[in-house]
């Protein structure tokens, strides 16, 4: 999984879905039936020689023990891997445990994928037929990003943090911004920004640290770094973009890394904005 | 009538002069005589067509030899018909495309005309015999499109047999994947799945060749014909879903394709799946053993369905249709702007959901509060408006900052007047809504959070919460009425009181003024003071009439409280009483902008009214104080002049007698529908004062 661009999409919860390897059995083939059929209706001149043969599913065990994710890949009958995608669940859950636990409702909330556009929209479709789940892409507000920045920028010993801005206008010559900032710097600021005593991170702490970053920033280019939209963020972990596209670059980390992407997805999943 | 006859006489001239043997003559004179006449024939029967004999005549004609190719063109062209198309004209035109005198050209068109024309033939049992000598114009290129396009109009099942499919690939392999062969073949493919497997991906199969003569055709077959042809001439292979914008929205219910690896395992749990079930009466039989479909937004798309959606016992569908319903919602109205098909399509597909089961989908009230926000007031208005008229009870400064900041942002924002009406009414709707089905809803959930063994029972409330708050709903009805009559008098203002806004307003007070008449709920609110001087100073009698009549319904429901909760609403009864005796002041004391105005006036206050009444007053014919009584009145001396002049009496006297002391003015009062009027004139005559039980 490391050092490969991922696609990153919410996926609301799977209806029916069954862990045990009869099912993962019969869902690879049933997957690899419709990417067959699939093939077969192009028209009469064909362009792709490719074929497919085997869809296999996996399942990725985590930390936490129960079950986590999902593996699935699509390989052709030369060996080569078309598509793969692994489904990532997250500690937290949604808000109506009752629902969640009492029926056959599974909570994965984090899909990632690469693969070629025919065939990712061809499981896409048997995904959302079979399983009653809907698929959305991603896009990190810079608040998620401060966030992973905050979370991930200060692993030590291993590099410092870039974070690129976008300029909105286009008449002034410049597309983007980057910056260089050192991971112990990134771990004092943090620091300051939030108590370490609780583990729950508040909204405001990541929009002070944020804020800090841009002010200290601004001071020396006098640049308002408050009006560019963050687009990029690389951490010595992970790298993420905010359309969705994301890397992983060390394995270290990498289940709590997934754990905090999936969190950021399942708030991309959430839709009750008022609260009564 | 008498020009249509005329010119099918005329028509019928030239056909048979045609027919004759000068018009081959070939002597200047006569040509050019022939092209007049033939474009005369044209003119002709664009406007009132050809019968069915004239076409086979001119058809016959066409075809056969005698003329010259422009001449051929025209005479196809004229080719409309007035009914129908009488098969043997069909028949005997394709019969002549294979012969060598035709041009290849003309052929063309003959065929472009039978596509044209094709639903107005009579009957088309030959032309189905001929279709195999059809078929083979199929290796002509230029042809080609056109047969193609014919043979998937006239298509059968019986007519897809092996060899044409043969021959229709082997041509797709010479010529590649053309649209039209892809469109005959996704024709054959719907009567024969199994032999052929693949289907074009184009968007348009046919191209439309013949635009302004097919607009000609349907222009005559419209004033005259039999209105067999429907507007568009559409063919049925020509969209098929290919892209995702295509796909339809709601798919049809299909069961999961992986079931448990025995087949026995199902069986034996007797679950049904969805679609064997073929009738109603099968539903209901097996109702505790239906499988349900795996995709639960399938089930809105019949009302069968909808019904089971509503009153099924799997806890897991309303989850999955709320997740369903958020993801659609947000791709595909609230990040697109303005409106597309597949947005409305969605939305009423909500609205009407949620009018089925009579509650608002709590997805849908947060789909509502972040689309407001970006709302321009003019995509999908009727079913957003619709929408708000469901929400629930909600705390008050939800309500405010999210339905009531941009809904007032788009009130004033608006020129429309019928916006700010539509406005108003949905806001009237929301409050009877609240006061008929919220509150109880609202007390019966409260109640039933104390009782924890009932919490069973909210399964009969499909999407209602579990966790909800406390709300007081009196509060929020309160707020909701404030903020309209903020926003109409604001609106009020800028259209300049305009008589369709006044309406809604006072239909809305009418409604606020029978709150306790008709629910039991003490919440009493008068309308602010502006609008009751609106009302009653305007210049319509029906405006004058309602106000009053708003006040008499506050009047009665007070009286109906009792004497003993007087105290608790004593600012009401005080605003009340100020509104009546400035009533009584101006309508029947004529005191009207008296300079001593009873100190607790409240359409007085703040006026100057010394100014206003030497302004008002006109020497020797009326002053101030007896301008508004009720039959001097400007809205109201159209009524009593009228009444004067059907008693053949001066209608000087309305100034000088009282006219109100009259029954029979009472009578011709009520008689035009201001039965209001007539009853506070009644009951100010009786002089009981307002505040007291009877």
């Amino acid at each position: 999984m490391l050092n490969k661009t991922w696609d990153a999409h919410s996926c609301s919860p799977l209806h029916g879905f069954h862990e045990n390897t009869a099912s993962l059995d019969c869902y690879g083939r049933s997957l690899s039936a419709v990417l067959v059929a699939s093939k077969s209706k192009n028209i009469g001149v064909e362009v792709v020689d490719s074929s497919v043969t085997s869809v296999t599913f996996k399942l990725v065990h985590g930390i936490y023990g129960i079950h986590n994710g999902l593996k699935f890949q699509v390989l052709t009958k030369s060996g080569k891997i078309i598509f793969e995608s692994f489904l990532f669940s997250s500690e937290q859950s949604l808000s109506s445990d009752v629902i969640m636990a009492s029926s056959k409702l599974t909570m994965l909330p984090l899909l990632v994928c690469r693969g070629d556009r025919s065939t990712t929209k061809v499981v896409f479709d048997w995904l959302k037929t079979e399983f009653d789940c809907s698929l959305r892409k991603i896009t990190f507000n810079p608040l998620s990003l401060g966030w992973l920045v905050a979370m991930w920028g200060s692993v030590k010993g291993q590099g410092s943090t870039h974070i690129t801005w976008e300029i909105p206008m286009v008449e002034t010559g410049i597309d983007i911004i980057e910056s260089e900032i050192d991971g112990e710097s990134v771990a004092l600021l943090w620091k300051h920004a939030h108590e370490d005593s609780t583990m729950e991170v508040t909204i405001d702490e990541v929009r002070g640290f944020v804020a800090s970053i841009e002010e200290h920033l601004t001071q020396h280019t006098k640049i308002l770094f408050n009006a560019l939209t963050m687009q990029q963020i690389k951490t010595p972990v992970i790298q993420v973009r905010n359309d969705g596209k994301f890397k992983v670059t060390s394995g270290d980390h990498l289940f709590h890394v997934m754990a905090d992407v999936a969190t950021l997805a399942l708030e991309h999943l959430d839709h009750y904005t008022p609260t009564m | 009538m008498d020009e249509d006859r005329t010119k099918v006489l005329k028509i019928q001239k030239i056909v048979k002069y045609l027919q004759g043997n000068e018009c081959v003559l070939k002597s200047q004179r006569i040509r050019s005589d022939l092209s007049q006449f033939v474009k005369t024939l044209r003119s002709l029967a664009c406007e009132v067509g050809l019968s069915q004999d004239d076409i086979f005549t001119v058809a016959d004609l066409a075809s056969s030899g005698k003329f010259g190719e422009v001449i051929c063109n025209s005479l196809i062209r004229s080719l409309i018909p007035r009914e129908s198309v009488p098969q043997d004209a069909v028949l005997l035109l394709v019969s002549r495309i294979g012969q060598n005198h035709v041009s290849i050209k003309l052929k063309q068109l003959i065929l472009r005309w039978v596509v044209l024309v094709f639903d107005i033939i009579a009957q088309k049992n030959s032309i189905h015999a001929i279709y195999g000598i059809i078929f083979q114009y199929i290796d002509s290129e230029i042809l080609c499109p056109i047969v193609c396009q014919l043979l998937s109009l006239l298509t059968r099942k019986y007519d897809v047999l092996h060899f044409r499919i043969r021959k229709l690939l082997s041509l797709q392999s010479k010529i590649g994947g053309q649209p039209y062969l892809c469109g005959l073949l996704s024709v054959y493919r719907m009567y024969q799945p199994s032999l052929i497997s693949m289907a074009g991906r184009h968007n348009v199969f046919f191209k439309n060749y013949d635009k302004s003569w097919s607009l000609s055709i349907s222009g005559v077959q419209q004033r005259y014909g039999l209105h067999m042809l429907n507007e568009t001439m559409s063919y049925n292979a020509s969209h098929l879903p290919q892209t995702n914008k295509h796909t339809p929205l709601i798919t049809p219910p299909t069961p999961t394709m992986c079931h448990d690896d025995q087949p026995l395992t199902q069986v034996m749990s007797g679950k049904i799946p969805f679609y064997r079930i073929k009738s109603f009466a099968e539903l209901l039989n097996n109702f505790n053993n239906l499988e349900l479909t795996c995709q639960a937004h399938s089930l809105l798309s019949s009302t069968t369905l909808q019904h089971l959606l509503a009153i099924t016992h799997d806890r897991t569908i309303p989850a999955r249709l709320t997740f369903w319903l958020h993801h659609r919602l947000c791709e595909e109205l609230v990040t697109v702007a303005g409106e597309t098909a597949r947005g409305l399509e969605l939305i009423k597909c909500v609205v009407e959901f949620s009018g089925f089961i009579q509650e608002c989908l709590p997805v849908c009230e947060a789909f509502i509060f972040r689309y407001l926000y970006t709302w321009d007031g003019q995509s999908y208005r009727p079913y957003i408006l619709k929408l708000i008229t469901r929400l629930r009870l909600l705390p008050t400064s939800v309500l405010k900052d999210f339905v009531f900041a941009p809904l007032r942002k788009l009130f004033n924002l608006s020129s429309d007047v019928f916006f700010k009406c539509s406005i108003i009414s949905i806001l009237q709707e929301l409050l009877s809504n609240y006061l008929n089905l919220e509150s109880d809803r609202y007390d019966v959930i409260m109640n039933m959070q104390d009782d924890n063994a009932a919490m069973d029972k909210l399964a009969s409330y499909m999407f209602q919460p579990i966790n909800v708050g406390k709300i007081n709903p009196n509060a929020t009805i309160f707020q909701l009425i404030k903020f309209v009559d903020f926003i109409s008098l604001e609106g009020l203002i800028e259209t300049k009181c305009n008589a369709m806004l006044m309406h809604s307003v006072l239909q809305f007070y009418v409604k606020t003024s029978r709150i306790y008449s008709d629910h039991e709920r003490e919440l009493f609110t008068l309308p602010p003071s502006p609008v009751v001087s609106l009302a009653l100073f305007s210049l319509s009698p029906m405006f004058v009439s309602t106000m009053f009549g708003i006040l008499l319904n506050h009047t009665q429901a007070l009286n109906k409280l009792g004497k003993s909760n007087h105290r608790e609403h004593y600012h009401y009864m005080l605003e009340l009483n100020s509104y009546l005796t400035d009533v009584h002041d101006t309508f029947w004391r004529w005191n009207a902008f008296h300079p001593h105005c009873h100190e607790d006036s409240s359409i007085y206050k703040h006026i100057h009214v010394d100014n206003i009444g030497q302004v008002l007053t006109y020497p020797d014919v009326i002053t101030a104080r007896r301008m508004f009584t009720i039959e001097r009145h400007p809205a109201l001396t159209v009524h009593a002049t009228k009444y004067l002049q059907l008693l053949n009496r001066d209608p000087e006297e309305m100034f000088e007698n009282e006219l109100v002391t009259e029954p029979p003015f009472i009578e011709y009062l009520e008689t035009k529908g201001l039965t209001k009027l007539t009853t506070l004139i009644k009951f100010l005559r009786r002089g009981i004062p307002e505040s007291k039980t009877p």
